[in-house]
């Protein structure tokens, strides 16, 4: 389907210049490569997302009335979807969701794009030390991180608090409202900010070397080349990290399921993917699970086409 | 080139949706039963999910004694998830032979049509139970657990702390509230009679319980919900109302920082299950032997009612291939005298009278106190008969959010009770149920 649409637009591309080279009989070497990314597509991918819109069709109601009647699994039409929709709560959850977002997406590229421009810059020492260190958080999982963290920010086991404390000062608790927004992106940002470095040093020293040494003639400062030089050559790097950022905060779960325990702040349906398990898990309605899940795909799946398009026409140009 | 993008996208986005709606049916992904398909005499081998604690060595117990009905036991870890677990394992054929629910989680198990019914197998051993325990276990006039351990709350209090300023182990709540401004002016001023913590609903819902309120109740074919009832509202403004004059302190329960603070000797009673002295050990290692158990406050004074805070059942499940054989494990390990002793042999309080009568070692965060399952005998006799509903699970969640956030917010958790009663009958009625108004 889709995957078959993209296949005669290359060929025309590679055909064009020789005109006419060979037109023989259809081939079936092309759908032979596509095969493998098809046939993951169809089974990973669109199997159980027909199978989850289908789930989301259907409901377990209780058949045979009486206090102790039993559930039957039947179509109730758009009734989940309805719930979706009209429950307060889960709104507000997407409202905490872009909140979050919108903390930590700038904080976590600032932070990445910093970091990658000052180790590419020549006069940094230590380069391949500091790259690791940066970089370890990364693969520690999400949960181990929120774990500790969350060590770190109760005001009865953090030895912040315990030093402040010695000297009379009196913290704040980061899990209270309004700084639980902090404190969470701040999880993501020491987990997360390694990956994207990588990716932006990586395309940094693949630039090639004759234009810093062309904008230093012309008297560039170390400054004014990574404002002219680098950044728009990264901008490729920059919109794949920006995408994954931003994805991965609208999927945010690991960190607030972790500290929900710690705190009264983070209740079970904070986000909407904790209301989504919450739906599907505690209680035992997989059907409006799906249903939610549903929307916050095409939700998540709209707001991607969105940025993608601004950013590749700001870009990547209608060259490339 | 566009459309490779977009599809990325669409990958991407859809990665989502499968990984929520992917199902938590195979877990510990062993085949079960029905696969050895039994020829009869050959030894078969029953699939048995329970997170109890210990619990391992009584089945070790019947495996070494019933070479021919093997028990394997899996253990779905946190109990939380475990009932929803066990319904859509057991809806797509791939459930246990026999698991394990709370008391309240059971009448979903009959709804859900997970809970095979044992009514006849059961009808012998209903005298090893007290009838308000039979209760728990009885729908509709049938049975469709065997009772395991029950949880009467009880109060434990540092008795060291206690003897030291002299306080008086209160009785009745309003000795609590009195016994609690003597703890916070004595000392450094840092130590807290008890703390308020508005998650554990599981607590609260028998400390309303225990003050006459009726969460669930059926009446013919309709389900009355009364959780915003006058009861409910006294008991939660007692708590905000201690709260509000710091006379508690309002931690979430079992966090690190609850640990610490039991540990260390500032919050000096907990009111719980009695079977928590036996899980206490572990959380405050420090304070083993300072402790002793005590009866919950009561509301009247010479009124002794309990309520419940834990406790569970085995039950069949309906997709049993061997459902005797499973029917007469639970029962042996439950109901049985010798099933019932070992169960006080790993520190349950045993549901079976007989083992409540044979639990003699004192439990680990007492070691010394010959007394306290002698009171703990005494006080399950005084709790009550008590009717759970089909959804606790959303009660629970409800309570533990709507209290969280009158106490982030600042404002009263008594405004919570209306909020659950709404939550638990929508959904009720959207199950499909019959709802009293």
């Amino acid at each position: 389907m889709t995957l078959t649409a993209q296949r005669p637009r290359a060929q025309q591309k590679s055909a064009a210049p020789p005109p006419a080279r060979r037109r023989r009989r259809p081939s079936l070497v092309p759908y032979v490569f596509v095969g493998p990314a098809a046939a993951f597509f169809v089974v990973i991918i669109l199997v159980p997302l027909i199978y989850a819109i289908y789930l989301s069709f259907r409901g377990q109601r209780i058949s045979g009335g009486g206090a102790f009647g039993r559930k039957q699994d039947v179509f109730v039409g758009f009734e989940n979807y309805l719930t979706t929709f009209t429950d307060p709560e889960l709104l507000a959850s997407l409202g905490r969701m872009l909140v979050y977002s919108v903390i930590m997406v700038p904080i976590l590229m600032g932070s990445a794009l910093l970091l990658a421009l000052l180790l590419d810059s020549p006069r940094s020492a230590l380069k391949g030390t500091t790259r690791t260190a940066i970089f370890m958080p990364y693969a520690i999982p999400g949960v181990v991180g929120s774990l500790m963290w969350g060590f770190l920010y109760l005001p009865s086991t953090s030895p912040m608090h315990w030093i402040a404390k010695q000297i009379g000062v009196e913290l704040p608790n980061v899990l209270g409202q309004g700084l639980v927004y902090g404190a969470m992106a701040n999880i993501a940002v020491w987990g997360g900010v390694g990956f994207n470095m990588i990716i932006m040093y990586t395309s940094l020293r693949s630039i090639p070397a004759e234009n810093f040494d062309a904008a230093r003639i012309d008297g560039c400062t170390e400054l004014q080349i990574a404002w002219h030089i680098k950044i728009p050559f990264l901008m490729p790097a920059l919109v794949l990290t920006g995408m994954f950022s931003v994805i991965g905060a609208l999927q945010v779960y690991s960190e607030p399921i972790t500290l929900a325990s710690m705190t009264t702040t983070i209740h079970s349906t904070f986000f909407p993917l904790m209301a989504i398990y919450k739906a599907a898990f505690q209680n035992d309605n997989l059907n409006l699970a799906a249903a939610m899940s549903v929307v916050l795909a095409l939700g998540i799946l709209v707001l991607s086409i969105i940025v993608l398009r601004i950013s590749q026409r700001k870009t990547l140009g209608e060259g490339r | 080139m566009k459309t490779k993008k977009w599809l990325t996208a669409v990958a991407g986005t859809a990665a989502v949706a499968i990984a929520l709606t992917g199902c938590s049916s195979d877990d510990g992904g062993s085949t079960g039963p029905a696969d050895d398909m039994v020829k009869s005499g050959e030894p078969i081998t029953l699939e048995m999910w329970a997170w109890a604690s210990n619990i391992e060595k009584r089945v070790d117990a019947w495996n070494a004694a019933n070479p021919d009905v093997q028990v394997r036991l899996t253990k779905p870890g946190g109990n939380e998830d475990v009932p929803t677990k066990i319904i859509t394992a057991t809806r797509a054929g791939e459930g246990p032979d026999i698991a394990q629910a709370e008391y309240g989680q059971l009448p979903s198990m009959v709804i859900s049509d997970v809970a095979r019914e044992i009514t006849d197998v059961y009808e012998p051993y209903a005298e090893k139970y007290a009838p308000a325990i039979n209760d728990l276990v009885t729908f509709d006039g049938a049975v469709y657990g065997v009772p395991q351990d029950i949880g009467p709350t009880g109060m434990m209090y540092r008795n060291d702390i206690f003897d030291e300023y002299g306080f008086d182990v209160p009785t009745t709540w309003e000795e609590f509230a009195e016994v609690a401004e003597d703890i916070r002016e004595a000392g450094d001023g840092d130590m807290y009679i008890a703390n308020f913590a508005g998650g554990d609903a599981d607590l609260f819902v028998g400390l309303t319980m225990q003050a006459g309120a009726n969460w669930w109740t059926v009446d013919g074919d309709e389900w009355k919900v009364d959780i915003d009832s006058q009861a409910s509202r006294d008991v939660l403004a007692f708590w905000q109302d201690m709260v509000d004059r710091d006379l508690v302190s309002a931690v979430p329960g079992g966090t690190p920082e609850w640990n610490s603070m039991m540990n260390d000797g500032k919050i000096l009673t907990n009111v719980s299950g009695v079977w928590a002295a036996g899980v206490m050990a572990s959380i405050v290692p420090d304070t083993i032997g300072k402790w002793k158990g005590a009866r919950t406050p009561e509301w009247t004074p010479g009124v002794q009612t309990v309520g419940y805070r834990g406790g569970s059942v085995n039950f069949v499940t309906t997709s049993s291939k061997h459902p005797e054989e499973a029917a007469e494990v639970i029962l042996w390990l439950n109901a049985s005298d010798e099933g019932a002793e070992g169960l006080a042999e790993i520190s349950k309080f045993p549901a079976a009278l007989h083992g409540q009568d044979s639990l003699s070692t004192p439990p680990a965060l007492m070691p010394e106190d010959e007394d306290y399952w002698p009171l703990a005998t005494e006080i399950a006799k005084d709790t009550f008969p008590i009717q759970w509903g089909p959804n606790p699970n959303v009660a629970f969640a409800a309570f533990t959010d709507e209290v969280g956030k009158a106490l982030t917010n600042g404002t009263s958790v008594v405004d919570a009770l209306p909020l659950v009663q709404k939550a638990v009958v929508d959904d009720l009625k959207a199950s499909g149920f019959n709802v009293a108004e």
